[in-house]
């Protein structure tokens, strides 16, 4: 038998792929289960007792909060940006003019790109549309220090101001641009 | 064949404990606060768990930027992003020599190490493989996900190659994790050594990727 | 060269998109392909030009009532001045456009004379100069 660092037991090499609904289900599957054994063991040990971990409604509702985050965190290198991703939806819904100024709605590929780079950034990033047809992704420190990238279908725009070298700007193409961003953001808090 | 040119974006350490180990929650967190209070520039939540809940369900978790840490009372897992300016290797060492001085200080054996790490290619690794496989002969197949493993003494090495070029997905993990069975304790050898152990592993792979 | 009828523009910001980030407006305001959709104060008083901001955004709206307006996020957030050495110190353009008969004080902002989409270096410097005149929160 073979075993991976999650611990879990492998007879034979994998095939494997996971999308963020698959493991929004995983998580609530896991959760449900989970839940369901602290509320037995509660019962088997103490019967219903309101000021219990697990019988009280609303602490239940705080600690499922922390639970599927917690476990958010352990299992997936995908992280779920709720802001990011409802303004990504607002653009999407973007029609022609939307700027009074002749502006484009946005494609659905470049929206898909953003979904896809968003879920694996390490920060969550403020998002507007450009009246360019790009979607901007900003960062901001309160040391002044800042990025953008304003993100095309088939390249991703630089600009940086930083401490040390000043204002930047330059151009990501290819199928490793995507990669590229999510090192610098790293970069940019490392 | 050209190995694709490859850099080390993320790692994650986990460490396992023996089995029914006594595990206090706010001595581990305390000791892992003294160990990692410049790393984080956040502090560690400790969440209200009855101790009769399931061993798994976590007890802390401690998230920043680029670094998380989460424990329960079967493991602990550690993963951080590496910024360009830093050696993975370095860095590694370093937080392996915190989290085990935390760990020991609460005398918590450790029975098992995994190291996962998550690679960035430079290269189109559909590319590079197109000498081992066919992504195109797979149907209308959109993502290709191919896997080995290989033993090197007593640890398991996963390689697991993702590609997906309509989402710009082009990604290696390395999983490098010693065997369950042969427990690190019972073996004489220390949680610190097996994760030493692993990153040289890990060097090693780093070398040669395919 | 022609003297300037103007020393501050003003630009209205919808409360969709987000563009206001903490309450400072991002640089992707001042990003158009198109130039960049301003109004000059040609000598106004701030009141009557905050009144005329207003009857551009409700001309703009036209044929929709307010629910719907707050609906689709169309409702005013906010109006941005910046002034004329602001402008001159990121060396962009504000060149007069006047639309007949809806708005004689129309300009767009360009990179030159000859460029139209600000670089985004110019973008992100005017939003950080940008004063917020008046906030509807």
């Amino acid at each position: 038998m073979y075993y991976r660092s999650n611990n879990t037991v492998i007879n034979q090499p994998i095939f494997w792929s996971f999308n963020g609904d698959d493991l929004k289900e995983t998580i609530t599957y896991v959760m449900n289960g989970l839940f369901g054994k602290i509320e037995n063991s509660f019962f088997g040990k103490q019967g219903i007792n309101e000021n219990v971990v697990g019988y009280n409604k609303k602490k239940y509702d705080e600690l499922e909060k922390v639970y599927s985050m917690a476990y958010n965190n352990i299992n997936s290198l995908t992280k779920h940006y709720i802001v990011a991703n409802a303004t990504l939806d607002d653009i999407s819904k973007l029609e022609y003019n939307w700027n009074d100024n002749g502006a484009q709605a946005f494609s659905v590929k470049l929206i898909e790109r953003c979904r896809q780079i968003v879920s694996q950034l390490v920060a969550e990033p403020f998002v507007c549309p450009t009246a360019c047809g790009s979607i901007q992704f900003e960062y901001e420190k309160e040391n002044g220090e800042y990025i953008e990238f304003e993100i095309y279908e088939d390249r991703i725009e630089v600009y940086s101001e930083s401490l040390i070298n000043g204002e930047e700007e330059f151009v990501l193409y290819g199928i490793t641009a995507n990669d590229k961003m999510k090192q610098m953001v790293v970069d940019f808090y490392g | 064949m050209k190995g694709p040119n490859v850099n080390i974006y993320k790692i994650q350490m986990a460490y396992f404990f023996r089995e029914k180990s006594p595990i206090r929650t706010f001595g581990l967190i305390s000791s892992l606060y003294a160990q990692l209070k410049d790393v984080f520039k956040t502090e560690p939540q400790s969440l209200p768990i009855p101790d009769e809940a399931p061993e798994d369900v976590p007890r802390c978790i401690w998230n920043d930027v680029n670094t998380s840490l989460t424990f329960n009372k079967v493991r602990l897992d550690f993963t951080f992003n590496i910024p360009s300016k830093f050696n993975w290797k370095q860095l590694l060492t370093e937080f392996n020599k915190k989290i085990t001085v935390a760990i020991d200080e609460q005398e918590i054996i450790i029975d098992r190490v995994g190291l996962v790490s998550e690679l960035m290619s430079a290269d189109s690794l559909h590319e590079l493989l197109k000498e081992y496989i066919q992504i195109n002969k797979f149907n209308d197949a959109g993502e290709a996900n191919i896997s080995w493993l290989e033993s090197i003494e007593s640890y398991n090495v996963w390689t697991y190659f993702t590609i997906n070029e309509s989402k710009d997905i082009n990604k290696i993990v390395f999983d490098i994790n010693s065997l369950p069975e042969c427990k690190l304790a019972d073996q004489g050898t220390t949680g610190k050594e097996a994760m030493d152990k692993c990153a040289e592993l890990l060097k090693g792979k780093m070398i040669n990727v395919l | 060269m022609a003297s300037r009828d103007w020393k501050e523009v003003y630009r209205r910001v919808k409360s969709k998109p987000v563009f206001m980030k903490e309450g400072r407006p991002s640089s992707a305001l001042f990003k158009d392909s198109k130039g960049v959709s301003v109004d000059r104060d040609a000598g106004r008083n701030l009141n009557d030009i905050i009144v005329d901001e207003e009857r551009l955004h409700a001309l703009y709206n036209g044929g929709m009532n307010e629910e719907e307006i707050k609906e689709k996020g169309e409702e005013l957030k906010a109006i941005i001045s910046l002034t004329d050495e602001q402008c001159d110190s990121v060396e962009v353009c504000v060149i007069p456009d006047p639309i007949a008969g809806e708005n004689e004080n129309h300009a767009v902002i360009q990179k030159s004379k000859t460029e139209i989409q600000l670089s985004k270096s110019q973008a992100r410097n005017l939003a950080k100069m940008s004063t917020i005149v008046k906030n509807y929160a």
